[in-house]
């Protein structure tokens, strides 16, 4: 069987991760290229002669208070909410890879500070502290991140920590450092690898609901800024408009709501190829 | 007429089959053995009787038939009526087989009214002087313990005379005595022993040592790798047999003074 | 729990509340934004720099990072969380007002969720793989991809402005008013939930007892009703508590939405304008009531689970 029709295969048999995969791609390609789908209109000038409008041949998903056209601001918001969430599980990933791995692998006094650190913000409801994170230093998409960041690390700690625990007392282990392999080599060589495909499948699991709390931060007036076209700040300023401009709530909303089951099903598909003991996925 | 017959079983999860072609039979008060090391199928075997087969496990060829009457042919309320009352089974660990959180007199209480109409403090009784007739001491302070409490002996005790609450025609066993030290292992299976004779009850024991299938069987099926690789009456299989595999289970017997025992 | 368990845990919270309290301190310390002039702009005032910087020494402000927070420690341990300047009253004051009502929401919207998930994760379990499953399935994920904000917008679109069935803004006394905030709320944990009750009774359904009992002819209603749902209690209690957490810090989003005059509400007002005593008090005390309601659960085992209560 040649290399091709091997690949072929693993994507007819994986017929859910093909699916969504070629959705999130999708989406991923309208954001970077938002300009050539939304024909160049601007996401954050408009007429204010054109504002409120329902939906419509000329604005499809109708125009905001500022006359701006709905359909170009939910399609510029894929770039702020893509880019934030990316940005957040990247960062968490490896802060919490990082963290929980020295914490496994050398133990003692480092393990003791990086985990009752750790259980500190575990033993807190972590969207109250998220909140007053990003409410204390400042609104901004960058400090809704760091905010979300500062709290979720934990989980791929306690994971990259437990991992490596497992495997840190192998022989194979004690045979490379009595050999003389370097520490920074043993992490690399040895304990990334180990800890990787279980934390991938977590990070891919995480980016739907990184994207809904990055989203309700922005929602709150904690992350994105006016002008800024983001769906969760796009709800915010619709709402005062309920009654008389529904369209300027239900297409941000749709828009996040899409974007999360795309990216779920993905990750969710993901998961179950890679790890098919664990199906059920409790929480 | 025998009173239970497997014709011909083959037994298959999802489609691939698990154990094949299974062929024998079993008369009142006999007692067959089932050898085999895990995996080769021979708990499959007796959890097929009792239609406990775990995660879509079914009966694909051949019939099992009792008392004349083909068991996989039944509704699953027929089934359950059977089960503890005409065929009961005994587990390696009784114990794990009872709620945790309930105490045995509560479990057992349970399971007498299943099977029989009676009050509470009857269904109590009756279980208490099951506990005392399998030779267990102060039965109320046992019915008052849970599961936890008890030595592993102790659970076993328990867990024979659960089973043998209706006088059940067909004791099905999985390896009763493997979770045991030798001294206790000796005591359950005189204790099984006497129920055949007192009772009349036939046994199938499913176990992976030979000594024991050879102390209390009439007849030895050895199984491996889903088929029945050699039967016979124990004396063929101890003495006769020039089965390799049969040779090689003899041998991890533990011998006492040249004789070989339990 | 042993007693020397409870003493380390009761330590335990003690250096979460410290940890907890230290982090937002520093924080407020670091932000960018100061509160005095904060302060003076809310009310009018132009902050002039000799006005400022005399308050702030009023204020100790001024003086080194740690002599301000251990001072500011210290009045928290008795009871004094400061004045909030954005409603002009004690903080501690304020917060014990506002946190009944988000008390009774989170009730609220868990005895919905409890009423949703329990039957529904059940069914999922015992019915594995039929279609059932798989339709309670879809639901849970489509109710985990919700962005719950939205979903209470929606809401009140329908129900207050479409029909008319229910008011916009609510009043604490109102059980009306209740309805949405809470719907809101328990549709975005019922689905979470649904899924952790279905993996607990799954679960429990493989325990070795439920052969045993099958293996003795108990019936199979007995088995799930007196048997495993009483079992799979204990852990479905853990998780009952620990979403107690994501409530608490849920409300907010809800409760701004709904205009509920809440905790979550209040902490969102007490965060735009820079009110930091208040948010400090705000996250200290939700951590404690989280903590606390977690310490009882786990309590509570030793006198309902035999395992724990009888060991040696």
């Amino acid at each position: 069987m040649s290399q091709m029709e091997k690949k072929k295969n693993f994507f007819i048999e994986h017929k859910t991760f093909t699916i969504f995969g070629i959705l999130a791609i999708l989406l991923i390609l309208t954001a970077v290229f938002a300009p050539v789908v939304t024909g160049g209109v601007s996401p954050t000038e408009g007429d204010l002669m054109k504002a409120i409008q329902p939906p419509g041949p000329e604005h499809i998903f109708g125009t905001d208070r500022l006359g701006r056209d709905i359909f170009t601001r939910v399609i510029y918001g894929a770039r702020v909410s893509l880019t934030a969430t990316f940005s957040t599980v990247a960062l968490i990933f490896a802060v919490g890879t990082l963290l929980g791995i020295l914490a496994g692998y050398f133990g003692g006094a480092v393990d003791a500070v990086i985990m009752r650190i750790a259980d500190m913000l575990i033993a807190f409801p972590g969207l109250v502290l998220a909140l007053a994170v990003a409410g204390i230093m400042g609104a901004s998409i960058r400090n809704a991140v760091i905010a979300i960041a500062l709290v979720s690390w934990t989980k791929y700690a306690r994971l990259a920590r437990s991992l490596v625990l497992k495997i840190r007392n192998r022989d194979f282990v004690a045979a490379a450092v009595v050999t003389g392999s370097r520490t920074p080599y043993m992490l690399l060589r040895y304990m990334l690898p180990n800890v990787l495909p279980t934390l991938i499948i977590t990070a891919a699991t995480d980016i739907g609901g990184m994207m809904l709390e990055l989203a309700a931060l922005s929602f709150l007036g904690f992350g994105a800024k006016a002008p800024a076209a983001e769906w969760g700040l796009m709800l915010n300023e619709g709402r005062t408009y309920m009654e008389s401009a529904p369209w300027l709530m239900v297409f941000p909303g749709l828009a996040i709501f899409i974007t999360v089951v795309i990216f779920n099903m993905l990750g969710d598909s993901l998961r179950d190829i890679l790890d098919p003991r664990n199906e059920e996925g409790g929480a | 007429m025998a009173m239970l017959e497997l014709k011909d079983v083959t037994i298959s999860y999802k489609g691939i089959p698990a154990v094949r072609d299974i062929h024998m039979k079993l008369d009142e008060g006999g007692i067959c053995g089932i050898v085999g090391e895990s995996g080769s199928g021979k708990t499959t075997v007796i959890r097929a009787i009792l239609g406990l087969l775990p995660g879509g496990g079914r009966v694909t060829k051949g019939d099992i038939l009792f008392d004349g009457e083909s068991l996989p042919g039944k509704s699953k309320e027929e089934w359950r009526k059977l089960r503890g009352s005409e065929i009961s089974m005994i587990f390696q660990d009784s114990g794990a087989m009872m709620n945790p959180t309930r105490k045995i007199g509560s479990c057992f209480v349970e399971y007498i009214r299943t099977h029989e109409k009676i009050s509470k403090k009857e269904a109590w009784d009756k279980g208490v002087m099951m506990l005392e007739r399998m030779r267990l001491p102060s039965g109320d302070n046992i019915m008052k313990s849970y599961p936890f409490q008890l030595s592993g002996g102790m659970r076993q005790r328990v867990g024979i005379a659960m089973a043998m609450t209706y006088q059940p025609k067909l004791l099905l066993a999985d390896e009763p005595t493997s979770a045991l030290d030798v001294t206790t292992q000796a005591q359950i299976i005189r204790q099984f022993m006497e129920l055949r004779d007192e009772y009349g009850t036939a046994i199938m024991i499913v176990t992976h040592n030979l000594g024991v299938a050879a102390y209390m069987s009439d007849y030895i099926m050895v199984m491996r790798h889903g088929i029945v690789e050699d039967e016979g009456s124990v004396d063929y299989i101890l003495n006769k047999s020039r089965d390799a595999y049969t040779k090689e289970l003899l041998d991890a017997v533990p011998s006492l003074g040249g004789v070989r025992y339990v | 729990m042993t007693k020397k368990q409870l003493i380390s845990r009761l330590a335990q919270i003690v250096v979460v509340l410290i940890g907890i309290s230290f982090l937002t301190f520093l924080l407020t310390y670091m932000s960018p934004g100061d509160p005095v002039r904060t302060m003076l702009s809310a009310t009018g005032v132009i902050p002039q720099e000799e006005l400022v910087q005399s308050i702030r020494d009023e204020m100790g402000l001024n003086d080194p990072f740690f002599t301000q927070y251990f001072r500011w420690l210290g009045n928290c341990l008795h009871g004094d969380f400061g004045e909030s300047f954005s409603f002009g009253r004690p903080v501690a004051e304020l917060l014990s007002a506002r946190l009944w009502p988000t008390l009774k929401l989170t009730l609220c919207s868990m005895v919905l969720m409890i009423v949703i998930s329990v039957p529904l994760g059940m069914l999922s379990a015992v019915y594995k793989g039929s279609w059932i499953d798989n339709l309670v399935r879809g639901f849970t994920f489509l109710g985990i991809s919700l962005p719950n904000f939205w979903v209470g917008l929606m809401l009140m679109l329908v129900f207050c402005v479409w029909v008319h069935w229910l008011p916009v803004i609510c009043s604490v006394g109102d059980f009306k008013s209740m309805i949405l905030p809470s719907v809101t709320l328990a549709i975005a944990m019922s689905s979470k939930y649904t899924r952790q009750v279905r993996t607990a009774i799954l679960e429990e359904l493989s325990q070795d007892y439920v052969t045993g009992a099958r293996a003795r002819g108990v019936a199979e209603w007995k088995i799930l009703w007196l048997n495993v749902f009483p079992n799979s209690l204990f852990p479905l209690i853990t998780m009952l508590g620990l979403s107690v957490g994501s409530l608490l810090g849920g409300t907010s989003v809800v409760e701004v939405i709904f205009s509920y005059p809440g905790l979550g509400n209040m902490a969102v007002t007490a965060i735009t304008s820079c009110d930091y005593y208040l948010i400090q008090g705000y996250v200290l005390w939700l951590a404690l009531i989280y903590m606390a309601i977690n310490l009882v659960v786990d309590i509570s085992y030793n006198f309902v689970d035999p395992r724990m209560r009888l060991k040696r």
